[in-house]
């Protein structure tokens, strides 16, 4: 046997100062109006799991103090709620100041705190049921997939998704290098666009002076030297000097840098901001290796030290999986940053030899422009090493592009246009011609390697982009299709769920013949569309389209329903908090007989304000002879200092009627002290008895005898009825004789019965039989209650 | 009771599976598609074992890709 919720405690918690709900290894429905605090108790069991109410955070919630919302108004004590498991005999608990949840060495309870479902997919709110059918497809995607247990596989998707993103940065950049290379034949009033159109304009240039067609690069050296034999040599030595400047200043600064500062900026906040929430970013190496070798052992010996492990390795395999999962957002982040600084780090590089290519002919330019150069190029150094230190590692809280080289583009442009100025003057026209040529194909050869390393690059971009996007589809048609099967699953057990609400009788049939889920294709990060089929006539539609209000309702509960009983392990919690609001009482039935057939295996949890779908269930539990795995609780008021109250016993009073017997009887010790404390407390309230006083609230059977409860019940009752003295005198003996039970029902979690089963039966008749007398007699208070 | 024995029957239960049937699935469907790709043998079972591992960064995908 697997363990169950015993008792679920509340310490100042919420609307909870004080408050125990006792499930004692069963299903619990609990009754109570509005205002009561029943929700208080589903939101201590999301905190108790989660560490936090998802209502209190996210959009929409930005006024509530979510740590404020979780206390006590009194602020009597530190907020916390345990949960006590049978029949291991311990707790796990956590508190507001806690970051964990608090668990016990022992492996059938880390075990089932570890295989538990997330609260997301084990706690169904009335407001959750209307907003899942209602909702967009994407957020309906989304919290399906959280709902699933499988953000896994989106964030897989995500990851081939910004690699085809990365891919087409890549090719962008490799484009633009490869432009700015051809940039320099644009001067010209040219714009070459491949390096065998440059080849082909050489070749144009060539024959204007009678050479032969060129059809390959090794052929331009020698119509060079020809061409240069014909030249002037007055004037050869500065023209080149002055074709060597220009060529250099020609050559464009690379394009792109700011928008990378600005990039590496906002992830260098991201990363901050992620390092700060998590020291362990240098561990996420061993965490990963750690999941691989934990995943693949069942053994429960340590690797390293040999030693037996009491626990076994899923406690192990469930931390680190949780810490793997929040540091892979702060690996991916480190990723761009390092992918960013690598593009940044290459265009302050090819700034840096720009600018050295310019210095070369610094003997041509006035002596402030060389010192803007050489400074711009000092800064262009300095940036670069210390993009480099970052990079490795080295604390920087902002990337600034040095000022010097803002201004460097519109410097080297001016010096462009005096360079060209200063070389048409010193042509001669008759020789401008010839110059021009000479000029066009030193440019051509010194250019052109670096133009077919720019291709090359481009051309591997390319094949990469495309190689990207392809595993991208490839990916999503994969996940789409999975996906699918999945859904198509829970949509036949939806169906499946809903006709068992609706093909009541001949009078009234499912209208709903088909229903589809349907992940919407290709979306990056998903959406999921549910249409049915209505009477197998209207064809597939959107259900809000023609189903009421009440059976969007149960087709909501029947979604959620069906994810439960595929995807959750059995014996775990269901917490169904107030989920039935417009079902009609026919359909009530309906859903007590689905709650009762398919989710018998769960450890069930249900609110309501509803006397009547109360009295459904307590029946049905009846009928089935299931009412010895179900508590039914009432709760009669609440108080702002003291919490929910339980009111009548009714249903415990059946519990114990139904147990005494010889085989049972002994497991009665819960219900006996509940039973019996209710009795006293309102007595002792009726009658103003004087208890000593008790600083946490937490009055006991004891302190009530202690006080002399007893004599005062006998000596009004006889007071009231007098010719009744003895029959009083011996009901008051059978529960207040019984010394040893007494002080065993005065503990907190009373264990198995030390006393006879006649001496068992004698106690509750007596109990039962004063109860009564002073309800006949109005010496207890809130009667009925 | 045998308390070595609780955690396997609780880890054991079918509709845990349901989620590895995914996994498997999409690894399976994952290839398949692969396989009609023009990416080589290499490629393929490079990209088929980073999804089978559950986790994968973008810059792990274009590694193999560019290869």
């Amino acid at each position: 046997m697997s363990e169950q919720a015993r008792e679920i405690r509340f310490e100042h918690f919420r609307g909870l100062p004080n408050y125990s709900c006792e499930l004692k290894g069963k299903s619990v429905v609990i009754l109570g109006g509005n205002g009561k605090g029943k929700s208080g108790i589903v939101d201590g069991i999301e905190f108790l799991f989660a560490g936090k109410i998802g209502r209190f955070h996210g959009e929409g919630t930005g006024g509530i103090d979510a740590e404020e919302a979780i206390q006590h108004i009194d602020k009597n004590g530190e907020p916390a709620v345990e949960l006590y498991f049978t029949p291991t005999n311990d707790k796990v608990r956590r508190a507001l100041s806690s970051s964990e949840l608090e668990i016990p060495a022992k492996p059938a309870i880390k075990n089932y705190i570890t295989s538990h479902p997330p609260v997301e997919s084990f706690i169904l709110r009335r407001g959750q049921i209307l907003n899942f059918i209602s909702d967009q497809d994407a957020n309906r995607y989304r919290k399906y997939i959280q709902l699933l247990g499988l953000t896994d596989v989106d964030n897989l998707q995500r990851s081939f998704v910004e690699a085809g993103q990365l891919a087409e940065a890549q090719l962008a950049t490799a484009r633009q290098a490869l432009s700015n290379e051809l940039a320099v034949f644009r001067e010209s009033g040219w714009a070459p666009t491949t390096l065998d159109s440059i080849l082909a304009r050489c070749s144009d240039v060539s024959r204007e002076f009678d050479f032969p067609e060129l059809v390959n690069w090794d052929q331009l050296n020698p119509v060079i030297a020809s061409l240069e034999s014909r030249r002037s040599p007055e004037i050869t030595a500065q023209v080149d000097e002055l074709n060597r400047a220009i060529l250099s200043f020609e050559r464009r600064l690379p394009s792109g840098v700011a928008g990378l500062v600005a990039e590496a900026d906002e992830i260098q906040i991201v990363l901050t901001a992620l390092c700060d929430a998590s020291d362990e970013a240098a561990a996420a190496g061993i965490i990963r290796e750690g999941i691989t070798f934990f995943a693949s052992r069942e053994a429960s010996v340590c690797p390293l030290c040999e030693r037996s492990l009491d626990e076994g390795y899923a406690d192990v395999l469930e931390k680190l999986n949780t810490r793997n999962e929040a540091l892979t957002q702060l690996r991916n982040n480190e990723e761009r940053m390092n992918h960013v600084l690598d593009l940044l780090i290459t265009k302050v590089q090819q700034t840096s030899d720009l600018l050295a290519d310019d210095l070369k002919s610094d003997s041509l330019l006035a002596a402030d422009d060389q010192q803007s150069l050489r400074d711009a190029r000092a800064s262009s150094l300095k940036w670069w090493r210390l993009l480099k230190r970052i990079q490795r590692g080295h604390p920087a809280h902002q990337i600034l592009c040095p000022t010097r080289l803002e201004s460097l583009w519109s410097l080297r442009r001016r010096l462009l246009t005096e360079l060209t100025a200063r070389r048409t003057s010193l042509i001669p026209d008759n020789t401008t011609q010839l110059e021009n040529a000479i000029a066009f194909l030193e440019k051509a050869k010194n250019s052109g390697p670096r133009i077919k390393s720019g291709e090359t690059e481009f051309t591997k971009a390319t094949k990469t982009s495309a190689n990207a996007n392809k595993a991208r589809d490839v990916f999503s048609t994969a996940r789409e299709k999975s996906i699918q099967l999945i859904f198509e699953r829970i949509a036949g057990k939806v169906l499946e769920y809903y006709k068992k609400l609706h093909d009541i009788n001949a009078d009234e049939t499912s209208e709903c013949t088909q229903l589809v889920l349907t992940a919407t294709p290709r979306a990056a990060a998903g959406g999921l569309r549910l249409v049915v089929e209505f009477l197998g006539l209207v064809g597939s539609s959107d259900p809000r389209a023609f189903l009421s209000e009440g059976h969007l309702d149960s087709l909501g509960l029947c979604l959620y329903l069906a994810t439960v009983r595929l995807f959750n392990p059995p014996e775990t919690l269901l917490v169904l908090d107030d989920v039935l609001t417009s079902i009609d009482k026919e359909h009530r039935h309906r859903v007590a007989e689905l709650v009762f057939e398919e989710f018998a295996d769960f450890q069930i949890l249900l609110t309501t304000h509803d006397e009547h779908w109360f009295g459904i269930l307590q029946t049905m539990a009846q009928a089935r002879g299931d009412l010895d795995k179900w508590i039914f609780k009432r709760i009669a008021r609440w108080t702002l200092h003291g919490g929910p109250e339980s009111a009548s016993f009714e249903s415990t009073w059946s519990f114990i009627d139904s147990n005494l017997t010889e085989d049972a009887y002994r497991e009665l010790g819960g219900p006996l002290r509940l039973v019996l404390e209710d009795f006293l407390k309102r007595v002792a309230a009726k009658i103003s008895l004087k208890v000593n006083y008790k600083f946490d609230g937490k009055y006991t059977s004891g302190d009530f005898t202690v006080s002399g409860i007893q004599n005062e019940i006998r000596k009004e009752l006889i007071a009231k009825c007098p010719g009744e003295e003895e029959v009083i005198k011996r009901d008051v003996g059978r529960v207040f004789g019984q010394g040893d039970l007494i002080n065993f029902l005065s503990h907190d979690n009373p264990g198995r019965l030390e006393v006879t089963l006649e001496q068992t039966i004698d106690f509750v008749s007596g109990l039962r039989a004063l109860t009564r007398r002073c309800q006949d007699n109005q010496l207890i208070k809130g009667v009925g209650a | 009771m045998n308390s070595e024995s609780e955690p396997e029957s609780k880890q054991s239960a079918v509709p845990v599976d349901l989620r590895a049937e995914l996994r498997r699935n999409l690894a399976a469907e994952f290839k398949s598609g692969l396989s009609s790709t023009a990416f080589n043998n290499e490629q393929q079972t490079a990209l088929g074992e980073l999804v089978e591992g559950g986790t994968v960064t973008p810059t792990q995908i274009l590694e193999v890709l560019q290869t």
